[in-house]
């Protein structure tokens, strides 16, 4: 598979010092150095879902740079090579691609983008990708999709991620900083396109993508926007997207013809079957994250071009759940009005007494526990015996409970009581004795 | 007294089981009823945190919900998640506005599962007025609402008509105003609940259920509409719940909460809208409409609403808020006669 950078990674260490133009205003002259051993360890751990050290992660990523920035807003690939849609952070689910597929570096692959947000493993899927094409940079293209960016991944899911597996947006940083340099298109044997989203009224030939200045954040209209948000519509011309940003364009768009190319792939919208064709068989919708979002029920498509350019889809089904890794691990999907669930997760002791706390407060024991030690924290003077005072106030909780106070406002009423009888009987015995006489 | 002294003996007994006999139990018995109880939390979370974005005004709301989650964080959820959670609460206003207006000064609203709904607060903060507005739920439920009214005394207890008067920590009548803990699928004491909150039985009456009717048999949820039907001389009911559950998304969801310990036992009268019209009718209900969410969001709510609610947070994939609202639908249907005409077709 040709592309315009010409180095395979035969050596020990992988650098490029010989070739690379570091434009890349954070790198100015200098290269960075990763070992072969180093790069496959980090895809090894990367492999399992695992992390590799912010420090790490900033190599890769400097690292990553310093290819990408050589590579065209069109990339020109050779086939055979398989295309991938949206990933979205769904790990256990690329694992499953890669079997269906082929590993790299056996297999070339193209991805569409969208590699992060929304699935539970965005960091873990991105890193892996990116360490596969800085290891396999002939092997392995990756091309910018609208997630790419840094709005979008503060919404859906990709910085929150990065926040809770390292503490800090330095990863997430890094990371953005790498969307920047990520290439806007390909071209498979000058005959197949490759976009995320789809056309632009701005663009129609690929020279004028050629000269799209793509080092920055997805901007929110324009040439670049288009590319990474449009949609293809059953229709005719150009309509306004619901999506806010990008482009509907029809069947009778004339990009194709314009630019010698036979079919457009891009991925960027949902598909149940996992591909779609749009306008006979001019647009392909393909589509890689089984089961999306861990609610859609979808199953994914990727698919191979050989040699000749014929195609072949594989359609793949969601990873099974054992191979989906540790529970501990993952939030649940959303429904509307459903179970957090998140006492399922915790072990019997913890579910024990949260069972426990709640008896307490439904019973309204903590509130008067808490009530009669607060009300003692203020006193001034505080009486010598708390024991008593606490029982005291708790009793006073308890309608009905036999309490001193209680107990004292019987005895008056049964002394009382006893001073009437005493009255009565005095009474009675006076009239008997007077009517004895 | 019976709920707490079931609760007490439920405790030991889960005390005294060992762990494997615990996971075989899980099926059955008390956990359904605990993680029932805990979508309230996960609905009140999903609601103050689309509030909290603007998608709709609830002032009242924070008191009951905590804006954080257990590990710190704040509550979020997904736009398409907010975005259908304004259809819901959208439609379900417009149709108690609707009803209110027909039934005049004398209409009863009885919500169950209400959980921490605040309807009540809503309507009256802006002037509504009726005879009374009775919620019902589980006592475990409803005695973490009671104390959070409790405590805001002014914010909430200031809206009541009348003084609020608590019973045992788990019911609270207030005038316009009840509050009370209830299993629905025990009439006997959900009646005797009623009654003790003076519920007119010839009362035009409301009875709303969101997301409630399915957490029950569908044999058990019959039975209770049918007591409602039975019980009241003029009823309407207005249910928000699954449908179309019988595909594929329809699956996942229910492998997806079978994974969290919550079964959803009702799920059978989903299977389509079909069948939950077949619900109604065999409750006693002759008149109404049952439809899906996305027609709902798509022709039913205000189109000017519905753009700006599209604008807060950009939403990536339209095809997922389509997904979910096409498998909830709501239901208004009404027993005839009624001397207010809804103009309903028959069911």
């Amino acid at each position: 598979m040709a592309s315009d950078n010409g180095s395979e990674g035969t050596s020990n260490t992988l650098s490029t010092a010989a070739t690379v133009r570091t434009d890349s205003p954070t790198l100015g002259a200098s290269v960075v150095m990763i070992s072969t051993d180093d790069l496959d360890r980090q895809i090894e751990t990367l492999r399992k879902c695992e992390l590799i050290t912010e420090q790490e992660v900033k190599t890769l990523c400097a690292k990553a740079r310093e290819i990408l920035v050589q590579e065209g807003n069109v990339q020109v690939i050779d086939s055979p090579v398989t295309i991938c849609g949206d990933i979205h952070g769904q790990f256990y689910d690329l694992v499953e691609l890669f079997r269906v597929g082929g590993p790299v570096p056996d297999t070339n692959y193209l991805f569409l983008g969208d590699f992060v947000d929304r699935g539970f493993y965005s960091v873990e899927t991105f890193l892996l990708l990116l360490a596969l094409k800085v290891r396999y940079p002939d092997r392995m293209m990756l091309i910018r999709g609208n997630h790419e960016s840094r709005q979008i991944t503060q919404v859906y899911g990709f910085y929150d991620e990065c926040q809770r597996k390292y503490g800090s947006a330095a990863v997430w940083r890094c990371c953005t900083e790498v969307f920047d340099f990520l290439s806007l298109s390909a071209v498979i044997c000058g005959k197949v396109f490759c976009v995320h989203g789809g056309l632009s009224p701005s663009i129609q030939t690929l020279d004028q993508i050629r000269t799209i200045d793509r080092k920055q954040e997805v901007p929110h209209d324009g040439p670049m926007c288009d590319l990474l948000w449009s949609d293809p519509e059953d229709s005719v011309g150009w309509g306004m997207s619901p999506r806010g940003a990008g482009y509907l364009f029809g069947s009778d768009v004339s990009f194709c013809e314009t630019n010698g190319v036979e079919m457009i792939t891009r991925a960027h919208q949902l598909v149940m079957e996992g591909y779609k064709y749009h306008f006979g068989e001019t647009v392909l919708t393909v589509w890689s994250a089984p089961n999306y979002c861990y609610r859609c029920g979808n199953v994914a498509a990727i698919l191979e071009l050989d040699e000749q350019l014929n195609k072949e889809f594989t359609i793949f089904e969601a990873a099974p759940q054992e191979n989906r890794g540790a529970p501990a691990k993952k939030p649940q999907p959303d429904y509307f009005l459903m179970s957090s669930g998140r006492f399922i997760d915790h072990p019997k002791a913890e579910k024990r007494t949260e069972l426990y706390r709640m008896y307490l407060e439904e019973h309204g024991v903590l509130e008067a526990l808490t009530k009669a030690l607060a009300k003692l924290n203020v006193m001034e003077e505080r009486p010598a015996n708390p024991m008593e005072f606490v029982v005291k106030e708790l009793g006073g909780a308890v309608p009905g409970a036999i309490t001193a106070p209680a107990l004292e406002k019987a005895y008056d009423r049964a002394m009382k009581e006893l001073d009437k009888l005493r009255k009565e009987h005095e009474e009675l015995k006076k009239e008997y004795e007077v009517g004895r006489k | 007294r019976r709920p707490n002294h079931r609760f007490a003996l439920r405790m030991e007994a889960e005390a005294a089981l060992s762990e494997p006999v615990m996971a075989r139990r899980r099926s059955s018995s008390v956990n359904d009823d605990y993680s029932v109880q805990k979508t309230n939390d996960d609905a009140s979370q999903s609601k103050l945190a689309a509030v909290k974005m603007g998608y709709w005004k609830d002032e009242f709301l924070a008191r009951f919900v905590s804006m954080s989650t257990d590990d710190g964080q704040l509550v979020h959820r997904d736009p398409e998640i907010s975005l259908g959670y304004w259809a819901r609460v959208t439609v379900i206003r417009q149709y108690v506005d609707a009803f209110l207006e027909r039934a005049g000064p004398g209409a009863q609203i009885i919500s169950i599962g209400c959980g921490f709904d605040t309807l009540f607060w809503r309507l009256k903060s802006e002037g509504k007025t009726f005879a009374r507005f009775v919620e019902v739920d589980f006592s475990s439920v409803t005695s973490r609402k009671l104390r959070v009214i409790r405590r805001a005394a002014a914010a909430l207890g200031g809206l009541f008509r009348e003084d609020a008067q608590e019973n045992q920590h788990t019911d609270l009548h207030a005038g316009d105003y009840h509050l009370v803990g209830a299993d629905l699928r025990q009439w006997a004491e959900l009646k005797s609940k009623l009654e003790a909150a003076a519920v007119d039985w010839t009362a035009p009456t409301l009875v709303i259920a969101e997301c409630v009717l399915i957490y029950m048999a569908t044999s058990q949820s019959e039975e209770l509409l049918s007591h409602f039907t039975q019980a009241f001389g003029n009823v309407a009911l207005l249910s928000y719940e699954q449908t179309n559950v019988d595909d594929d998304f329809g699956r996942v969801m229910a492998a997806n909460l079978e994974k969290r310990g919550l079964k959803l036992p009702g799920i059978g009268a989903c299977e389509s809208i079909d069948k939950q019209r077949k619900r109604l009718t065999a409750a006693g209900f002759t008149h109404g409409t049952v439809e899906d969410m996305h027609t709902v969001f798509e022709k039913r709510l205000s189109a000017e609403e519905r753009k700006k609610v599209l604008r807060i947070e950009c939403l990536d994939e339209l095809e997922l808020l389509r997904q979910l609202n096409e498998h909830y639908s709501i239901s208004f249907a009404v027993r005839a006669p009624l001397y207010y005409n809804f103009g309903q077709e028959t069911l």
